[in-house]
C-alpha cells in the first residue's frame, strides 16, 4: 500500500539522534497529547493528511473529518470535557451495503488481520474502526505510525473487498 | 460460561506491505514504553500490578505471558528484525472452540464494543485481540491506560460470554 509521506516520517525518526535536545515542532521524539481534538487535527495535518474540525449535529461532540487511499474517514472523541479534553479517539469508516458482504467475510478479515476491525451493522452496512487511548502522551512518531496503520490497513481492506467481490461471482 | 483459554496461539502473520521501513531502530526514549525495548513493557504490566512474564514466542521474537483474572492472556510483538527492533504489540486471548461462540456472535460483540476484535479462527478457537502501534514510544500513563482498556474490556467479554452462551 502507498505510504509514502508516512515513510518520511518513519525515515526521520531513524536517523534522529539528540532527541534530548529537540523538542520543537516537526521533531518525531516530541511528545505529543492527542486528547484535544484541535491538537490532533493540527497533528494529521502535519502528517500529510487533510483534517476538518467539526460537531455532530445531535450531540455536539467534535470529530476530525479526513481521507485516505482516496476514502473519507473520521476520527471522533469519546469521554470528553472542557477541563480535561477527550480519554479515547475511534478512527471510523463506513461502506454502504453490497450483496456479497456477508459475516462469514467480516470473519476472514477479522481473524487474519491486525488494528484493522470490521463489522456488517443490522442495515448490512460495513463499518471499519480502530480504537486508541489519548490519556498520557505519545511521540509524535508514535501518532504518526498509528495513523500509518489506519490507512495502510484500510488499504489492504479495499484489496480484500475487491478479491471477496470477485470470488462471490461478481455480484455488485 | 463456558469458554476454556488457550495456553498457546498461533502467531499470525501481520506486517505492513513494506515491513522493512517498519522496524524501529531508534533506541527507546527515556521514561517510555517501546516495543523495541520488551523490559519496558514488561515493567509497565507489572506496574498496573499484572502478573507479567517477558518470553519468546516460537519464532523466537519476544512475547509476555500474564496470569490472572477473568483470563491468562498473550502480547504478541510484531515488525521485528532478528527479534530485535519490534514494531507493535498485539495482545490476545484465545478460547477453545466451544458450540455458540460462532462468527455471528463474534460481529455481535464486534457492533457493540470498542478496542477489542472478536473473531473465529480456522481451527475453531474464538479469539479476542487488539493491536497498537509502538514505533517511536508512548508515556508509561498513555500504556497504563491501554492496559486498562484491555482489561476491563475482558472484564465486559466475560460477561458477555455469560450472557450470549447462557444453556449451551
Amino acid at each position: 500500500m502507498m505510504r509514502s509521506s508516512m515513510m518520511a516520517v518513519a525515515l526521520a525518526a531513524a536517523i534522529w539522534t539528540v532527541p534530548a535536545a529537540a523538542q520543537q515542532k516537526g521533531d518525531p521524539a516530541r511528545m505529543v497529547d492527542l486528547s484535544r481534538p484541535e491538537n490532533v487535527a493540527k497533528l494529521l495535518q502535519e502528517a500529510g493528511y487533510k483534517a476538518e474540525l467539526k460537531k455532530h449535529d445531535n450531540t455536539g461532540d467534535p470529530f476530525i473529518a479526513s481521507a485516505a487511499n482516496g476514502s473519507p474517514f473520521t476520527i471522533e472523541f469519546y469521554d470528553c470535557s472542557p477541563a480535561k479534553g477527550c480519554t479515547s479517539l475511534q478512527f471510523f469508516s463506513w461502506y454502504s451495503k453490497k450483496p456479497y458482504y456477508s459475516i462469514p467475510m467480516t470473519n476472514r478479515w477479522n481473524a487474519q488481520k491486525r488494528f484493522l476491525r470490521i463489522v456488517i451493522d443490522k442495515d448490512g452496512d460495513l463499518s471499519t474502526w480502530m480504537d486508541i487511548s489519548t490519556i498520557g502522551k505519545v511521540s509524535f512518531s508514535n501518532f504518526a505510525d498509528t495513523i500509518d496503520w489506519w490507512q495502510s490497513m484500510s488499504g489492504d481492506l479495499f484489496t480484500f473487498l475487491a478479491e471477496e467481490e470477485k470470488a462471490a461471482g461478481g455480484k455488485k | 460460561m463456558r469458554l476454556i483459554v488457550m495456553s498457546v496461539a498461533a502467531v499470525m502473520l501481520g506486517g505492513r506491505a513494506l515491513p522493512a521501513a517498519a522496524q524501529d531502530r531508534v533506541p527507546c526514549g527515556k521514561d517510555l514504553v517501546c516495543a523495541n525495548a520488551p523490559d519496558t513493557v514488561v515493567q509497565a504490566m507489572i506496574a498496573a500490578r499484572l502478573q507479567a512474564k517477558l518470553a519468546k514466542d516460537e519464532s523466537g521474537d519476544p512475547m509476555v505471558e500474564v496470569t490472572g483474572e477473568p483470563y491468562r492472556f498473550d502480547v504478541y510483538f510484531y515488525g521485528c528484525e532478528k527479534s530485535r527492533n519490534c514494531d507493535s504489540l498485539r495482545f490476545e486471548v484465545s478460547f477453545a472452540r466451544e458450540d455458540g461462540a460462532t462468527m455471528a456472535l463474534a460481529n455481535k460483540w464486534n457492533a457493540g464494543h470498542r478496542f477489542l476484535t472478536a473473531a473465529v479462527k480456522d481451527n475453531g478457537n474464538f479469539v479476542l485481540s487488539y493491536d497498537i502501534g509502538m514505533i517511536g514510544g508512548t508515556t508509561k500513563r498513555n500504556f497504563a491506560d491501554t492496559l486498562d482498556w484491555w482489561s476491563s474490556m475482558l472484564g465486559e467479554a466475560a460477561d458477555f460470554f455469560a450472557k450470549e452462551l447462557k444453556g449451551k
